[in-house]
């Protein structure tokens, strides 16, 4: 097969998870206003606290400008009266096991390869699945109350365990921060909720699946993390959504609260739809992902492999303010079509001897833009700050892009900074040597681009690992000849 | 000239006047267009990226006349301080320009070389103004401003195959006037197919010791070109007390096989703004830039550079460095752009910082934007200090702290020093004196 044909056969490539679910829903009508707000926060019963803070943040995203300065992201305006900002299955009655849920909502996480049956205890997982704007199911809950695990959907931890949401919403990425994290706190309908208690390392993967499935509806959901001194806790985090020739927006809030010592890590699969080979359709996927490292030795570990979405807006940073504490930001990214990446990280050295390590590896085919943005800024108190970026970028096909923009700010003498990047091809020697070993042109690009993504997979928890490297391989087939 | 102001700036730019040769014909138009580009989009500001890190509160805040021409003793002044400087190597085709204007030139005689007064040139021989190329408007307001206002300069072209057997100094000093004063030199450097020179810029000021204000903003521009198979070897060196404001753009455009080694070196100022924007517009074009800034107490040292690939099988190395002691501030960026049909092209930069002081600050961001796939492109950057087990190894062997600093120092220097070209060798003896003192700690 030439090149061309290869090309050909990817562009034409179906995504596998563009289905739609025809299930009932309840929907909000589109537009947002203070009404809209009040209206999500009395379908989910919130307490004062949360309205009054949504209020807020309505109030403040209503003065503030969208960001239209990214050198390398274009994209039509987005029209905010025009989504729906709140969209639930139908009916939304307490679920008292899994056997009440809607056979048609199984069924989908069940296509999608999500084990919800709680008898599928083998893959040692659990799950807390987010349709749409709701959560409707966890799975392991009561064996993870036995060791004091808070794991479930936002709404039901504002209801159980409101001393814990007042304290921390906000905490690490305030209402104020930008715009679409300004918006999601003013409409953010469910997300999960974790807490994992002193000491306590949390015996399984906890994860959370997304599906957006209601047409113009966005999703906005909110994560929150907290690890008390001396825990640790591995996540899991995975979408998709169906296709669809118009953009949905994904503007979901992720924060993460390390205590002394506590250690987090983060893993993403982001598989939203990515439009179809003309850049029609496709998530828009802006998100404020960031950690706050605030004992002493705390550790934050941001894994991520991004294939999905239209455009990918996300920079997962940490915040080193414990002394000790460490940083780790491993980042593979995809674009092809028209895909348009823009992710990267922020690690922010307070702390003294804090430690980062950025790993970001890009790779670009069809007409793809690849961008990778990340600042590493040392403070004045930060004695002994250390980082390490790596950012390699991989390209296939004359059309499509790499950039790659860091920022560096150091303001302490006895940091040390190393920042490393490079731009090539796969290199044709390296193809010749697969092929001359009976390898097909396939099988070699597949595999010097796993070996490209290594350094990045390693750290996946095994679930996931496996994923990722199905999903590099079915987005890149073919894209070099 | 004197159309309504779009935009306030604290230049008083109704006082503006030039040699009518240079107010004449399609440059006058392009003069004008400028200006009044300059005019709307007025003075840079922080929420402009390129200037981020670099504030120009201190030229907002004041009110600068455009220079007048300075009298013959002060050109004669700035003739001795570069005498001083350069030493051996003050022989040869050489010229000062001071706040924008030319003094008598000392051209020689070399076969092929055209040097002399910008401003002289022109009138003499109009079609020269077709070296001046269009500045581009991404080059930023600043570069309009002189695009639009210059006074005078130098201009320096060696004709086809010509080979200078001596370096061309070009001397922009400041002096500093009765009134906050504002420069606009214009220097154009241009080699004809297979030409080869070596060219001197000396950057210096004629100031009364350190003022509350800057007393002078000096806006330059120098335009390069290489021409096909020509070769150039361009050293810019700044030299240290510049009390005023320099920001300066080298604009160079490097044709087929066409070869440009540029070699920077700064050695501090109050607000040292440079603006490296390089062509190559040929296959096989060659640049290999080298860049040295030191800043000390109270200086602010802040180096762009774009390095633009159009076509094909390109070569450019950049090399970086910086030492920043005291409270002083560097900032660098540099981009590396490969042009979508630039296939080939083999792209490397290295950043490298070092900080000697707990108040000194860097700020480094190194990018690429790559648009072709067959490319070799890499870039690399770091921020620290001096290794300690390398100074724990040099006093173990009797040298003190201070002397044991200076030397790892000029070590770190070293790499960009040492490849000037043999002309340029007294800027090394700046560099080391100008390293001692910073690397000096109070006891």
């Amino acid at each position: 097969m030439s090149s061309t044909d290869l090309l050909d056969d990817l562009t034409r490539r179906e995504y596998p998870h563009g289905f739609v679910t025809s299930i009932e829903d309840d929907q909000a009508p589109p537009g947002l206003n203070e009404d809209i707000v009040r209206l999500i926060s009395k379908k989910k019963n919130e307490p004062e606290f949360l309205l009054e803070w949504r209020l807020k943040a309505f109030r403040h995203w209503l003065t503030m400008e969208e960001p239209v300065w990214w050198p390398k992201v274009s994209y039509p305006r987005i029209d905010y009266q025009s989504i729906i900002y709140y969209s639930a299955p139908k009916p939304k009655k307490q679920l008292k096991s899994l056997d009440e849920v809607d056979p048609e909502l199984l069924r989908t996480f069940e296509k999608l390869g999500i084990p919800l049956q709680e008898q599928q205890r083998l893959s040692n997982v659990a799950v807390d699945a987010v349709f749409d704007s709701v959560s409707v199911a966890t799975t392991f809950k009561d064996k993870l109350k036995e060791m004091g695990i808070i794991f479930g959907s936002f709404s039901e931890a504002v209801r159980e365990h409101p001393e814990l949401i007042q304290q921390y919403l906000g905490s690490v990425v305030p209402y104020t921060d930008n715009y679409f994290a300004a918006l999601n706190s003013a409409v953010f309908s469910d997300g999960s909720f974790c807490y994992i208690p002193p000491g306590v390392r949390c015996p399984m993967e906890l994860s959370t699946y997304f599906r957006i499935n209601a047409a113009n509806t966005g999703q906005f959901e909110r994560t929150l993390l907290i690890a008390e001194p001396g825990s640790y806790v591995s996540y899991l985090e995975g979408c998709t959504a169906p296709m669809r020739d118009e953009n949905q927006l994904h503007a979901a809030v992720v924060e993460l609260v390390a205590l002394g010592n506590a250690h987090i890590k983060y893993s993403t699969v982001q598989n939203w739809y990515p439009g179809d080979k003309d850049g029609k359709g496709g998530i828009y996927n802006f998100v404020t992902k960031r950690g706050k490292c605030a004992g002493k030795g705390s550790r934050i570990s941001w894994t991520q492999v991004e294939t999905g979405s239209a455009i990918t807006w996300k920079y997962p940073s940490c915040i080193l303010q414990g002394d000790d504490s460490v940083g780790e930001f491993y980042s593979v990214a995809v674009t092809a079509n028209r895909q348009q990446a823009d992710t990267g990280t922020k690690m922010i050295h307070i702390g003294k001897n804090t430690k980062s390590t950025i790993i970001s590896k890009g790779i670009s085919a069809g007409r793809g833009q690849n961008t990778y943005r990340g600042a590493v800024k040392v403070l004045k108190g930060a004695d002994g700050a250390r980082n390490y970026s790596q950012c390699d970028s991989l390209l296939m096909g004359d059309r499509c892009g790499a950039h790659t923009f860091p920022y560096l700010d150091v303001r302490n003498p006895t940091a040390t900074i190393e920042h490393e990047a490079s731009t090539s091809k796969i290199g044709e020697d390296q193809l010749f040597y697969c092929r001359q070993r009976g390898l097909s042109e396939e099988d070699a690009v597949s595999m010097i681009v796993n070996g490209f993504c290594k350094e990045v997979l390693r750290e996946l928890p095994m679930e996931f690992a496996v994923e990722a490297q199905k999903l590099l391989g079915l987005s890149l087939e073919g894209s070099v000849g | 000239m004197t159309q309504a102001t779009a935009t306030s700036t604290p230049f008083d730019l109704d006082r503006l006047a030039a040699p009518a040769a240079l107010d004449a014909g399609a440059l006058g138009e392009r003069r004008r267009a400028a200006l009044e580009a300059f005019r709307s989009a007025g003075l840079p500001g922080p929420r402009d990226e390129a200037w981020r890190f670099t504030s120009l509160a201190p030229i907002a805040r004041g009110s600068f006349a455009p220079a007048p021409r300075p009298d013959a003793a002060t050109f004669a002044a700035v003739e001795r301080r570069a005498a001083e400087a350069l030493g051996a190597a003050w022989r040869g085709p050489r010229l000062v320009v001071v706040n924008g204007w030319a003094a008598a030139v000392d051209a020689g005689d070399a076969d092929g070389l055209t040097f002399g007064g910008l401003a002289d040139a022109l009138a003499r021989e109009p079609a020269l103004a077709d070296l001046l190329r269009d500045v581009a408007p991404e080059a930023g307001a600043l570069a309009a401003l002189n695009a639009g206002a210059f006074t005078d300069g130098a201009l320096l072209r060696v004709g086809p195959g010509a080979a200078l057997p001596d370096p061309v100094v070009v001397v922009l000093a400041t002096a500093a006037g009765d009134e906050p004063l504002l420069a606009l030199p214009r220097v154009v450097v241009a080699l004809e197919r297979g030409a080869q020179a070596t060219v001197i810029e000396l950057h210096l000021a004629l100031e009364p010791g350190a003022t509350p204000a800057p007393r002078v903003v000096h806006d330059g521009l120098t335009q390069v070109h290489v021409g096909q198979g020509a070769r150039l070897d361009l050293v810019v060196a700044q030299l240290q007390d510049d009390d005023g404001v320099r920001v300066h753009g080298h604009h160079a455009r490097v044709e087929r096989d066409g070869g440009l080694g540029l070699t920077l070196v700064q050695l501090g100022g109050r607000l040292v703004r440079e603006d490296l924007r390089l062509l190559l517009d040929g296959e096989g074009a060659e640049a290999r830039v080298g860049g040295l800034y030191l800043a000390g107490d109270g200086q602010h040292v802040d180096d762009h550079v774009w390095m633009e690939h159009a076509r094909p099988h390109g070569t450019s190395a950049q090399l970086f460095k910086g030492v920043v002691g005291g409270a002083g501030r560097a900032v660098f960026d540099g981009q590396v752009h490969v042009r979508e049909d630039a296939q080939k092209t083999s792209a490397q930069q290295t950043n490298r910082n070092l900080l000697l002081s707990p108040q000194a600050a860097v700020n480094t961001n190194p990018r690429l934007t790559i648009h072709a796939d067959d490319v070799k492109c890499s870039h690399g950057a770091t921020i620290g200090q001096l290794d300690e087990d390398a100074l724990f190894y040099l006093r173990a062997r009797g040298l003190d702290r201070d002397v044991a600093r200076a030397l790892l120092t000029r070590a770190f220097a070293a790499e960009v020093v040492d490849a000037l070209p043999a002309a340029a060798a007294w800027v090394g003896d700046l560099v080391k004196a100008r390293l001692t003192a910073l690397t000096e700690v109070p006891a």
